[in-house]
């Protein structure tokens, strides 16, 4: 009996021992780390077929997570997707990337304004996503509790920023974005004004009047008809009008904010395989897929003339009359920082 | 170490106070953000409702768990053993999964109000999450068992000889316990109540996702220098300033009272 226990926990061992050490060294691995639902396990698929790697996705649900990963050492990691400002700016300057070498990829395939707007980082970050922070609402309930005034206001930040308008409608539940980056630049375009005091002003008009700030849960709250009037990202947006007819996305007529995600290489990367893989994603069919999937944009232009009637692709115009966040000193940003917590937390004086 | 160091635009964002070159060993003490700390109230106020939550969530658990260790200590072996085990099969789930359920039961569309308004005790569905109350009922339900068992095991060790001999002499019931059981158990209450109120001051997932995350924790704070202001000595800052400001006084205590068993 013994000896046949024995030789099974030898086996058993032995197992455990070749599966450990084949999870935690395979030669031609690539190891890769996303945003939460970008590339589908089809996609992943193809790319480990075509080139005979094996792929280890992970994903991450903001730039944070990624960034204290970079920041403690070596992330292990070979392609990551940090937001452009403020995070994959900082993040290159502190040499946190591997410079990326130009002729080993296709860059021709990236849309000019992308390459434009990017021109300084082009050493390290290659643009990839991007879309807009708009407004997403349930147009029935808010045409309900704005009666004439809505088509004045449908397509302004007023639905937002207005505390006459919010006075009307926050009954029904008004959330805004969670961080100060992605709200007070904004709240300055519609102000037209970039002064701390009447930035203050404004804010404590409207806090009142705020149910949540969430850059995550608005969709299922607008579903549920725990809110009626969200701030939030094209992406996720376009994806909830898809599924739920009343809602309604709009990117404001007094400006907004264009975010960009790149595509970019931690030190300590396997070069060759990093390229590899930023060479399938800079293909026309992989774009295509990743739009058509998640309904976010990618800058690879071969791939619009597929996608015309998803109406998710901006045109060159608005393009060029959307803003980049501006980059703040760090002491701008402790300073906006302090200020929104404390707004937040309904003690703004 | 890092709360005394300098913020700098690298990886990782700070220098150490300490470093050595040309055979020189520096020491730079950098007190900035401890200064910070203390004369912004921006701080002092997230400390203070930090505290705050703690104790509304620590004299909860404590008038909660207090009378079932009670309870259980009146059992015989074989059925504290199975409560004791009951108490403890939740907590074989993983944390995050127990909040969730909370934020599922305290949802406007929730378990608690559906419940409620179908007993016709309330009209409108009630706004439980969002506010401080999910906040102390997701800390009072996560630390109750850190109150109950160190009160559980004063509670068993007491011998029921005095009980039964204050009885005797014509105690009533209610004096037993103030002058008895409660002096004896004393020691599993403060226990209890250290394991519940540290670790509820610093929590950020409960706050997070019960309470409306504008609520200004500690947790909160911590992480935005952390992640937002990249200030990780400001950070640390404030975990150190945790440390002095509850830990010395539990040593201090601790130290005393051991000092008083030894003259004993």
């Amino acid at each position: 009996m013994t000896t046949i226990k024995k030789f099974f926990l030898g086996v058993i061992g032995i197992v455990f021992i070749f599966m450990t050490v084949r999870t935690f060294y395979h030669p031609s691995t690539i190891y890769i780390y996303d945003w939460y639902g970008m590339l589908d396990l089809e996609l992943i698929k193809e790319f480990e077929k075509e080139t005979g790697l094996r792929v280890v996705y992970d994903v991450y649900s903001d730039n944070e997570t990624l960034e204290a990963r970079l920041l403690t050492g070596k992330s292990g990691y070979d392609i990551v997707f940090p937001s452009l400002i403020p995070f994959a700016v900082f993040q290159s300057d502190i040499g946190l990337y591997e410079p990326i070498d130009h002729t080993k990829i296709h860059m021709e395939q990236i849309h000019s304004h992308f390459i434009d707007i990017l021109k300084k980082y082009s050493n390290f970050l290659i643009p990839y996503y991007y879309g807009t922070i708009g407004l997403l609402y349930n147009k029935k309930k808010l045409q309900h509790l704005l009666k004439d005034d809505f088509e004045l206001h449908e397509h302004s930040l007023d639905l937002i920023f207005n505390d006459d308008i919010l006075q009307k409608i926050h009954m029904s539940g008004v959330s805004l974005l969670e961080e100060s980056v992605d709200v007070l630049p904004i709240l300055k375009m519609y102000l037209q004004n970039d002064e701390t005091a009447t930035v203050k002003d404004r804010l404590k008009k409207i806090r009142p009047f705020i149910r949540k700030f969430t850059s995550s849960h608005f969709i299922q709250d607008l579903v549920k008809g725990d809110l009626v009037l969200a701030m939030s990202w094209s992406g996720e947006a376009r994806r909830a009008t898809e599924e739920d007819s009343n809602l309604v996305y709009v990117v404001p007529k007094e400006g907004t904010l264009l975010w960009v995600d790149c595509i970019a290489i931690p030190k300590g990367a396997q070069l060759d395989k990093a390229y590899q893989f930023i060479n399938f994603l800079l293909k026309e069919k992989t774009a295509t897929r990743i739009t058509k999937n998640t309904f976010v944009p990618t800058t690879i232009k071969t791939s619009y003339q597929n996608l015309k009637d998803l109406n998710v692709i901006l045109d060159d115009d608005t393009l060029k009359k959307l803003n980049l966040n501006k980059i703040e000193t760090s002491k701008e940003s402790i300073d906006n920082n302090k200020l929104w917590m404390i707004f937040r937390n309904h003690t703004l004086h | 170490m890092i709360s005394l160091g300098r913020v700098v635009h690298k990886a990782p964002p700070f220098v150490f106070p300490f470093s050595y070159d040309n055979d020189c060993f520096h020491i730079c003490l950098n007190f900035s953000s401890l200064k910070t700390l203390i004369s912004d109230p921006f701080y002092i106020r997230g400390i203070l409702s930090s505290i705050k939550i703690a104790l509304i969530s620590m004299v909860g658990c404590l008038f909660i768990g207090y009378p079932a260790a009670y309870a259980i200590s009146q059992l015989s072996k074989p059925k504290q053993m199975i409560v004791l085990i009951l108490m403890c099969v939740p907590f074989w789930t993983p944390f995050l999964i127990r909040v969730y359920g909370w934020m599922g039961l305290l949802s406007q569309t929730g378990f608690v109000n559906h419940m409620l308004m179908q007993l016709h005790i309330i009209k409108e569905p009630m706004i439980f999450l969002g506010g401080d109350f999910g906040v102390c009922v997701g800390m009072i339900y996560c630390y109750l068992p850190f109150m109950i068992f160190p009160i559980y095991s004063a509670l068993s060790k007491i011998d029921p000889y005095h009980v039964e001999a204050a009885l005797n002499l014509g105690c009533p019931p209610f004096w037993i316990f103030m002058k008895i059981i409660m002096p004896l158990s004393l020691s599993g209450v403060i226990a209890g109540c250290v394991l519940v109120f540290l670790p509820c001051l610093g929590e950020y997932v409960i706050p997070e996702l019960l309470g409306s995350s504008d609520t200004l924790t500690i947790g909160r704070i911590v992480w935005s220098e952390f992640f937002i202001n990249r200030h990780w000595p400001m950070a640390c800052s404030i975990a150190v300033f945790l440390i002095l400001l509850f830990v010395c006084p539990l040593m201090i205590w601790n130290m005393k009272k051991t000092k008083e068993d030894a003259i004993r």
